[in-house]
């Protein structure tokens, strides 16, 4: 019996056997996968067959996948749930609202209109000093990364060095999203409070309005999920990914074994934070608006549901849950918005009680038998 | 024992006179009915004597004639006062001064009416009248209001009135109240030892309201002793609302506390038992809220007669259904669910968003319940110190929930297996003991004691449909601070949690102390990574 790797289309074909085709299928599904998300819907939209909102929405869509990738390296790998992960997306984005709210319209003494609308003393306001460096895009870019990845290793390490983990950590992580929360929410932050970044132009140079800039920004959405969830992939197989899984299937035997758990869980915190962070920077400049909204308890609530449906530890699973979701959300509440929330709440106890493995468990299931039929 | 004595016949003696000024128009109703026919006299200082009689009989009838007077809606009917009332199209109604009742079949044209000598002497005179027959209300409530009124008006004519209240009334707060007149009044007298004396007696009052009365006399009195006495008795007040203000927030910080503290031992139970987190325990608490709102409308429907006892009734009920829904969700998704906690994490939250949902979809958005009579109002234990019956009677609750908790888990077979079964679940299975069924039995206990901490909380609050949201991280950090399944660490952890974010409020805004108070649990929890009182031996590492 070849391998999969060996298993060319020429041959699937040639066998017209079900199971060969189901096993060249899975094997490949991911590339093929991919390919639609970068080069197919693109195509989809110049031949007109998807308007230019589906395409922003699919953009979007493939930001907050990221989220779910790298919340799956944290909970579906490392064993830890963090209930924070859109607390670092929102983070990413509201670095790169600023850099975009510092190119767009200036009122008073070159203030933000954002900024400048919500203030509650406009006459002789200055800008506030740490605003001025976001003028510059490579300082920006930094922050993006910088702040959801400092953030992380300082929570992170604080929390897990003093072995605080499992649900313990999963409600942490919610307070402090939820303390943020308020935090932004608050106006003398001088982030705008609770009406976030917007008014949006020009994103390096680029008319934020134009159809080839939202192509481009969909493309680049598209391919950064692809390559993070390539990265991820290949970053599990390495011993590092294998000492992740040890660490959920038993950190005391780990630490027995002479290895320090902390600095792998703390990794795989910030890694997931930075994923999230860059996320957020690119979900911003699509939807032309970042609020404290972004980050409430249940956004974040929200990316475990797409990583439990689709399946945990798989990646593959995280990117399918977060995109069959929330194609489902936008489907299903303009159709009945009322039952959403209903069918969401019985999803989620559904999914954990009768398939854990979400999605991509019940494909592989299925593959599975139709192997040993074959 | 003699001062209850003494205070037994003050008011005895008061209601006695109450009844005396009552009985007074059928013996003396034809003293009223003289003085009343001396208002129409030609000499202006027989007309003030005899609204100065009419005021010392303390007859509340008077006080209609006597706003009628002064507005001159009084005529002269048959050589006798009476009031007149307007009956529409030019006609008037006569009535009776004491009575009320009209005189006349039939109103009659207002023209031709005379109407009543009345001066600037008179007006001055009956507004007097007015001010001292309120005063002699036999109502408490309405005493209190006439004397508050009276003290703001520092009137000198009221003065003698004001004293008599203050050494006699049987109600303490009417007694202070009209002393606090009497040193107002004072305060512009012309002697100035007389203001100074009324300045001391202010600040022995604590009299809050008349602070700035205080502080322009500090600045303008003539006389320097005066000021200076002023001045001392102003800081004294303020000294004194200092520290009031400080009792209060610390009450308040306690009454939250308490809250906290019940929530969190339901979730320390649940949590310390199956090592869950129970993420609907903050619904258990929005569920016990509205069962508490069912069973106030329940009492009003269908016995408004036993109203003022619904409260309790629905902190039962609370109680009740949210352990009964406790119990449905341990046999449907907890008990399947086991080994797993972030699972059950998970799923949990899938019920709360559930119940969060169809509540939403019931009730609305926003509902209130009415508390009952006896919990509306305070305690004063000193001037200016007032403790909400609503949240000493959470203080109470919380206190009595948590002797209960106790007893059950320290005295009861029922709390000994319990404990067996979190300390070891496969040894006390060993045992015998029905560990599915004692699993059941303390997710309902856990559950309803976040239903009756709802019930508690409908006193201080809206009902929202994501009323427990707030609650469940915060009681989730007492938990992890206390320790889990650790009494002790739970209350201490609950008061703590409360008092820091009530001490920090009026230091840094509300959100700012949230996130302080969160570095510092983290902060805590590096110190003492489990608990206040961490578990010893076997049980530190499971």
């Amino acid at each position: 019996m070849p391998r999969p790797r060996d298993l060319v289309l020429a041959e699937v074909l040639r066998q017209r056997s079900w199971a060969a085709g189901l096993r060249w299928f899975d094997y490949h599904a991911p590339a093929l996968g991919a390919l639609l998300l970068v080069f197919g819907v693109p195509g989809l939209f110049a031949l007109g067959l998807l308007d230019q909102s589906d395409l922003a929405r699919l953009g979007r869509y493939c930001c907050l996948a990221m989220v779910a990738i790298g919340l799956d390296l944290v909970w579906g790998y490392a064993g830890v749930l963090s209930l924070c992960q859109m607390m670092f997306f929102t983070l990413g984005g509201y670095a790169c609202g600023m850099y975009l709210a510092m190119h767009g319209p200036l009122d008073g003494d070159g203030i933000p209109r954002a900024l400048f609308v919500v203030s509650s003393d406009p006459e002789g306001m200055q800008l506030p000093w740490f605003w001025k460096p976001f003028a510059d895009p490579w300082f920006a870019a930094a922050a993006v990364v910088l702040i959801p990845g400092l953030l992380a290793l300082v929570f992170g390490w604080l929390a897990f060095r003093s072995r605080i983990r499992g649900v313990y950590f999963a409600i942490i992580t919610q307070a402090a999203t939820v303390a943020l929360w308020l935090l932004f929410c608050r106006n003398d932050l001088q982030l705008c409070g609770t009406n976030g970044l917007t008014n949006f132009t020009r994103l390096l140079g680029f008319d934020l309005t134009a159809t080839a800039t939202k192509v481009g920004l969909y493309i680049v959405s598209a391919a950064t999920l692809v390559l993070t969830a390539w990265a991820v992939l290949r970053l599990t197989a390495t011993r590092f990914g294998r000492l992740l899984l040890a660490v959920r299937d038993n950190e005391a035997r780990l630490r027995f074994l002479g290895y320090d758990p902390v600095a792998y869980k703390t990794a795989a915190f910030v890694i997931a934070a930075v994923i999230a962070g860059i996320a957020g920077a690119l979900y911003t400049p699509q939807t032309g608006i970042i609020t404290p909204a972004n980050m409430t308890a249940i956004e974040s609530i929200l990316v475990v549901v797409w990583v439990a449906v689709g399946g945990r530890g798989t990646v593959t699973g995280a990117v399918v849950g977060a995109l069959a979701i929330n194609l489902l959300y936008a489907w299903l509440t303009t159709e009945v918005p009322r039952l959403w929330p209903f069918i969401l709440g019985a999803l989620f106890i559904l999914v954990v009680l009768f398939a854990p493995g979400g999605l991509v468990g019940a494909w592989r299931a299925f593959v599975r038998r139709g192997e040993r039929t074959a | 024992m003699p001062r209850t004595m003494w205070r037994c016949v003050l008011v005895l003696g008061w209601l006695a006179a109450c009844a005396a000024a009552r009985a007074l128009p059928a013996a003396e109703g034809g003293e009223l009915a003289a003085q009343l026919v001396r208002l129409l006299s030609e000499d202006s200082g027989e007309r003030v004597a005899a609204i100065e009689r009419l005021a010392a009989s303390g007859e509340q009838r008077l006080i209609a004639f006597f706003e009628a007077y002064r507005q001159g809606a009084v005529a002269v009917h048959e050589d006798r006062p009476a009031l007149v009332r307007e009956a529409g199209s030019g006609r008037v109604q006569l009535l009776d001064p004491l009575s009320g009742q009209p005189l006349l079949a039939e109103p009659i044209a207002s023209e031709g009416l005379r109407e009543l000598p009345i001066g600037r002497r008179e007006r001055l005179a009956a507004n007097h009248a007015l001010v001292r027959l309120r005063l002699a209300d036999p109502d408490p409530k309405a005493r209190l209001n006439a004397v508050s009124r009276a003290a703001e008006q520092a009137e000198p004519a009221a003065r003698s009135a004001l004293e008599a209240l203050a050494q006699r009334d049987p109600e303490p707060r009417i007694r202070r109240m009209a002393a606090i007149g009497v040193a107002a009044i004072d305060l512009r007298d012309a002697e100035a030892a007389v203001r100074k004396a009324a300045c001391q007696r202010l600040a022995e009052l604590r009299a809050v309201g008349w602070r700035s009365a205080l502080l322009e006399l500090g600045q303008q009195d003539p006389d320097g002793a005066v000021r200076e006495a002023a001045r001392r008795a102003r800081a004294e007040i303020e000294a004194w609302m200092q520290w009031t203000g400080i009792v209060q927030t610390l009450f308040s910080g306690l009454s939250a506390g308490s809250i906290l503290i019940v929530m969190a031992l339901g979730l320390s139970i649940t949590f310390g038992l199956m090592g869950v987190i129970n993420m609907a325990h903050g619904e258990m608490l929005m569920i016990g809220a509205y069962a508490t709102l069912l069973t106030q409308w329940l009492f009003a429907a269908v016995f408004p007669a036993a109203m003022p006892w619904y409260f309790p009734c629905g902190i039962v009920a609370a109680f009740l259904s949210a352990a009964l829904l406790g119990w449905l969700i341990e046999l449907t998704l907890v008990r399947h669910l086991y080994g797993r906690p972030l699972e059950t994490l998970l799923a949990t939250w899938g019920v709360s968003y559930l119940l969060i949902q169809t509540i939403r979809v019931i009730f609305g958005d926003n509902q209130a319940v009415t508390a009952p009579d006896w919990l509306v109002g305070g305690w004063e234990p000193v001037p200016e110190l007032v403790l909400p019956w609503n949240r000493l009677f959470i203080i109470g609750l919380t206190v009595a929930a948590v002797i209960a908790v106790w007893w059950l888990l320290a005295r009861t077979r029922l709390g000994l297996l319990v404990r067996a079964t979190t300390q070891s679940r496969r040894t006390a299975a060993a045992l015998g003991v029905d560990t599915r069924r004692i699993d059941g039995a303390t997710f309902a206990l856990g559950s309803g004691l976040a239903g009756a901490a709802g019930a508690a909380l409908t006193l201080i609050g809206g009902l929202k449909p994501d009323m427990g949201q707030e609650f469940i991280i915060d009681s989730f950090l007492v938990v992890a601070a206390g320790g889990v399944g650790n009494l002790a660490g739970v209350v201490l952890a609950g008061l703590g949690l409360g008092m820091a974010n009530k001490l920090l409020e009026p230091l840094v805004h509300a959100v700012w102390a949230k996130v302080l108070v969160l570095a510092a649990i983290i902060l805590f929890l590096q110190w003492r990574p489990s608990g206040l009182f961490p578990p010893r031996g076997r049980l530190a590492d499971a």
